[in-house]
């Protein structure tokens, strides 16, 4: 008979080879590392390769780009998100509110490469469909995808289009779960469909959207490299370049792993702190947290 | 009051339909260019219906050999690390749901602290040089073999859903947990274990990331990581000449001299678009169960 310790052994085994080594292939941000003497082995070289970071120009600029980025990320997502969710639930008709909720939930599976895709078919400069618009009205073609003015436009439109219906699902649970007395009461006292949304649908999530507002804090720290990998150009490098792509590009394209190492080794120390602070604040006011 | 109700309502639906149309319009604005020749479409203004119809971008890129081949690795990988994640994720999820697992506090969180804490992408980087995953088609599956997050969900589930008296009386009955896993565990999880598998094989045929950067031979490379090459001008005209020499034999069925960069880019993006298209009706019957299920802890 099987002990029941060996079922996890592979999740053991597999944790430990792409979780727990790479933790310890860390200490590479002290070092000079190379392939010969591995990252047990290569020489000890202080904070040499934090110093080189910070005193990078382009490390400063990913790094304001990254924070920008999410910053306008959670200012025009957020919103809106909790906005349709709200305009969603006013459907009085169930087939149409379904059907505009499996619309709405398709962006979400689509890989960011084809939503790229889609991006460079409608905005490209020749013969993109928003160029034909423009043209109708006699504006000259512009280089959406190959423009700093418009990355960023482009980048929070792309992210709306890909994740305001699904970020619906939450808090339309959340709304299925009020008390429908409460809505009778209401519409007893006279109160319109503004006011019902306004004074019971609004504040009886409000508990679900502060929670999602604060476990999403540590989202600030990372755009996600396959969003802004597939836009970036360098038309565009000087607003779309963020700490992830930087590290891929000095990384993996360049081989300087200890510098990328020591760049990695303080984001996931600034990640390990939001993520527990955040957990923290969501449990301190009544919510559930991550753990 | 009625007035304004029936203002509020109509504004509202057209808003909700002018939302669900732009969900699903740039599906479309695709699909109809990928019909079109390439060369009429690029003098714009095509928006809902094919101008000057055409199968050649489909013919082009489906006798190309690369693109069959991205294809088959796509299919693989999703299948592969799809099936190989579940089967490793529930394993775990079963035995740290068993209360009589020796040192199953300290077990779960060595699984959970890697929620917390990680050593970012180039140690992890170095550590696939070293397993020789780099250029390997198992850097696809192996990495993604196990999944904290579906993890939590399977163990929670098997822990509720699972009656306790059940797994008792098998027990009794002298099965061991290979048995109870097999028999009861897997067979009773069933409607979870297809939400959470939906889930992954999205992101096994999603991910473009991971052949980008960790494999460098073309013949490894998923269908995603090849479209982000097509989106290259030389990628997509090589294609085309590619098309051109064996299209000898198609003679007729389309107009070689019609077909452009963007117009074989369309219809590549189609064709890595349209397994998720088929599937997210059968999707659908689960995703919204499994987002709820991930966002409620025991």
């Amino acid at each position: 008979m099987l002990p029941l310790y060996l079922f996890i052994v592979p999740g053991i085994a597999l944790v430990v080879m792409f979780n727990y080594l790479p933790m310890l292939g860390l200490q590479m941000a002290f070092r000079d590392y190379n392939f010969r003497e591995g990252i047990w082995g290569s020489p000890w070289v202080g904070w040499q390769n934090f110093e080189e970071f910070t005193a990078s120009a382009d490390f400063w600029r990913a790094m304001g780009n990254t924070f920008l980025l999410t910053m306008l990320r959670l200012l025009f997502v957020f919103p809106t998100t909790i906005l349709f969710a709200l305009l969603i639930n006013e459907i009085r008709s169930f087939a149409f509110k379904r059907f505009v909720q499996s619309m709405s939930y398709l962006p979400h599976f689509i890989s960011w490469i084809v939503v790229v895709g889609f991006l460079d078919a409608f905005f490209s400069i020749d013969s993109g469909g928003a160029n034909s618009l423009l043209g109708i009205f006699g504006i000259e073609p512009i280089a959406f995808m190959g423009s700093e003015t418009w990355f960023r436009p482009i980048f929070i439109l792309s992210s709306m289009w890909k994740e305001i219906g699904w970020g619906t699902i939450l808090y339309l649970a959340a709304i299925a779960g009020i008390n429908p007395a409460l809505y009778e009461a209401a519409e007893l006292d006279g109160a319109g469909r503004f006011k019902q949304m306004r004074y019971i649908t609004l504040p009886s999530i409000f508990p679900i959207i502060t929670i999602v507002f604060i476990l999403s804090i540590p989202s600030l720290l990372s755009v996600g490299a396959d969003q802004i990998y597939a836009m970036i150009n360098p038309a565009n490098i000087g607003v779309a370049e963020v700490i992830d792509t930087y590290v891929l590009r000095l990384g993996v394209g360049q081989a300087q792993y200890s510098m990328t190492t020591a760049i990695g080794l303080v984001m996931s120390f600034m990640t390990t702190f939001l993520l527990v602070l955040s957990n923290f604040i969501s449990k301190r006011i009544g919510g559930e947290g991550i753990w | 009051m009625v007035t304004k109700l029936n203002t509020f309502t109509v504004f509202n639906s057209l808003l909700m339909i002018l939302f669900a149309f732009l969900s699903a319009y740039p599906m479309w604005y695709i699909l109809v260019l990928s019909f079109n020749e390439g060369a009429d479409a690029a003098m714009g203004g095509i928006y809902w219906w094919p101008r000057s119809f055409t199968i050649g971008n489909y013919i082009v890129i489906l006798q190309n050999e690369i693109i069959l081949n991205a294809f088959k690795i796509s299919v693989l990988r999703t299948a592969i690390g799809t099936i190989g994640s579940l089967l490793v994720t529930s394993m775990v999820a079963y035995a740290l749901s068993r209360k009589e697992l020796p040192g199953r506090r300290q077990l779960t969180i060595v699984f959970l602290f890697i929620m917390l804490f990680n050593g970012g992408l180039i140690p992890f980087y170095i550590q696939l040089i070293r397993l020789d995953l780099i250029n390997s088609f198992w850097v696809f599956v192996i990495p993604n073999l196990f999944s904290v997050w579906n993890m939590l969900v399977m163990k929670t589930s098997f822990q509720k859903n699972i009656p306790e008296n059940v797994i008792e009386s098998v027990k009794i009955d002298g099965a061991g947990y290979a048995r109870i896993y097999f028999a009861i565990i897997l067979p009773f999880s069933m409607p979870l274990l297809a939400a959470l598998g939906l889930f992954t094989a999205v992101f096994h045929w999603n991910d473009w990331f991971t052949g980008a950067f960790f494999v460098n031979d073309l013949q490894l490379q998923p269908l995603p990581t090849y479209l982000q090459r097509v989106m290259s001008t030389v990628e997509a005209s090589n294609m085309i000449s590619a098309g051109q020499m064996s299209a000898a034999r198609d003679a007729g069925m389309y107009n070689p001299a019609a077909v452009t960069t963007k117009s074989v880019r369309m219809a590549t993006i189609m064709l890595t678009t349209l397994p998720i298209l088929l599937v997210y009706p059968f999707l659908q019957r689960y995703f919204v169960k499994g987002v709820l299920i991930g966002s409620v802890k025991e």
